[in-house]
């Protein structure tokens, strides 16, 4: 059951990453090149969606790139 | 020795004893310099987070600095992996052992993980099933470049890690979850520091430095001296060449052949102990030609 759990949230890393660091992470950069939003909405949400759907993509096909 | 000496007239076994009788002279050398290096670096990298994080130090000269640093965490725990400062039941154990475990840290890789899978490599360098770092394998620059970056993927080479795989093969599964928790350590630390205000400053030094330093570790420990034209076999599963950047920028490799041939030489050693074996070398069919 543990083991089962355990795995389940390994396979899940990917979306985490992309939600909780990658994405905050390009939010932080593009406000510090001056961009401040995307079509009026504010840089995190944006950026967090994008790449937590980019981490699902990397959990289902096993690569980011 | 001579390096224009003709030994042809020599037979295997006498070559083998002279080739002993020349690694003799460079085994149990304590490595005072890695032992510097190992400590000294992984001070330095530590040091560039509250200098970043107050503005004493840029955040380009930390990522500048802190690749450098990642790059440089894996020798010292390389020679730690060979029990070069100290080996099993000596008083200086204890060193070889900090100096394994603390010196990788930033390159979020365990020591006894790298020790398992590094003495695989030693055991079957550039056999494509047994050999751990072969996926590094390409036939140009490029495509080692391309292989290292697939190697950090989530499933590399579209299934389970060549490391886990080994692992797995010498019955070390509990090492498989040592290197998980690192990660997931990793992760955590990372995305405290994201939401605590540091997101730049985990990406500039930490995360991509990470990445910079595995590339080029990746390009000049494992493909340059082990690819496209090396098989296997004692004398023919690596080479020295000649470096554009140098010994020291491509990460003393130009010598690795003696290393394969003498893994408990220290690294600063083997360009010597390389020029007086060279001709024993030569003869044994090593390409050593480039150096």
């Amino acid at each position: 059951m543990f083991e089962k759990l355990f795995t389940g949230f390994l396979g899940l890393i990917p979306v985490i990453f992309g939600i909780a660091f990658m994405g905050p992470v390009v939010a932080a950069l593009l406000a510090e090149v001056g961009i401040q939003d995307i079509f009026g909405v504010g840089l995190m949400a944006p950026c967090m969606a994008f790449f937590g759907a980019w981490g699902a993509i990397a959990k289902w096909k096993g690569r980011w790139i | 020795m001579d390096i224009t000496a003709d030994l042809t007239d020599k037979t295997e076994t006498e070559l083998r004893a002279m080739e002993r009788a020349i690694a003799k002279k460079h085994l149990d050398k304590f490595p005072y310099l890695s032992l510097c290096w190992g400590l000294g670096n992984f001070i330095c990298w530590l040091s560039m987070w509250p200098l970043v994080m107050t503005g004493v130090m840029p955040m380009w000269l930390g990522l500048v600095i802190a690749s450098i640093n990642v790059a440089a965490s894996y020798l010292p725990s390389h020679e730690a992996q060979h029990s070069i400062f100290a080996m099993p039941g000596k008083p200086l154990r204890w060193l070889n052992e900090l100096v394994g475990h603390l010196t990788p840290i930033p390159l979020v890789m365990p020591f006894r993980v790298l020790r398992a899978t590094h003495l695989e490599h030693h055991k079957y360098a550039n056999n494509p099933e047994l050999d751990p770092d072969y996926g590094i394998h390409a036939d140009t620059a490029w495509g080692a470049v391309w292989a290292s970056i697939q190697w950090r993927q989530p499933r590399p080479e579209g299934g389970e890690h060549r490391y886990a795989q080994s692992l797995k093969r010498i019955g070390r599964e509990d090492l498989i979850l040592e290197s998980v928790v690192f990660e997931l350590v990793y992760l955590a630390i990372l995305i405290s520091l994201v939401w605590t205000g540091f997101a730049l400053e985990a990406f500039f030094l930490w995360w991509l430095p990470r990445h910079i330093g595995i590339t080029w570790l990746h390009f000049y420990l494992a493909w340059f001296p082990h690819n496209p034209s090396c098989g296997e076999g004692r004398y023919s599963d690596t080479r020295s060449f000649k470096s554009k950047v140098g010994n020291i920028v491509s990460g003393g490799m130009q010598y690795h052949i003696v290393h394969h041939l003498y893994p408990r030489i220290p690294l600063v050693r083997t360009p010597a102990a390389y020029r007086e074996m060279k001709p024993i070398l030569k003869t044994m069919g090593a390409d050593v030609d480039a150096i």
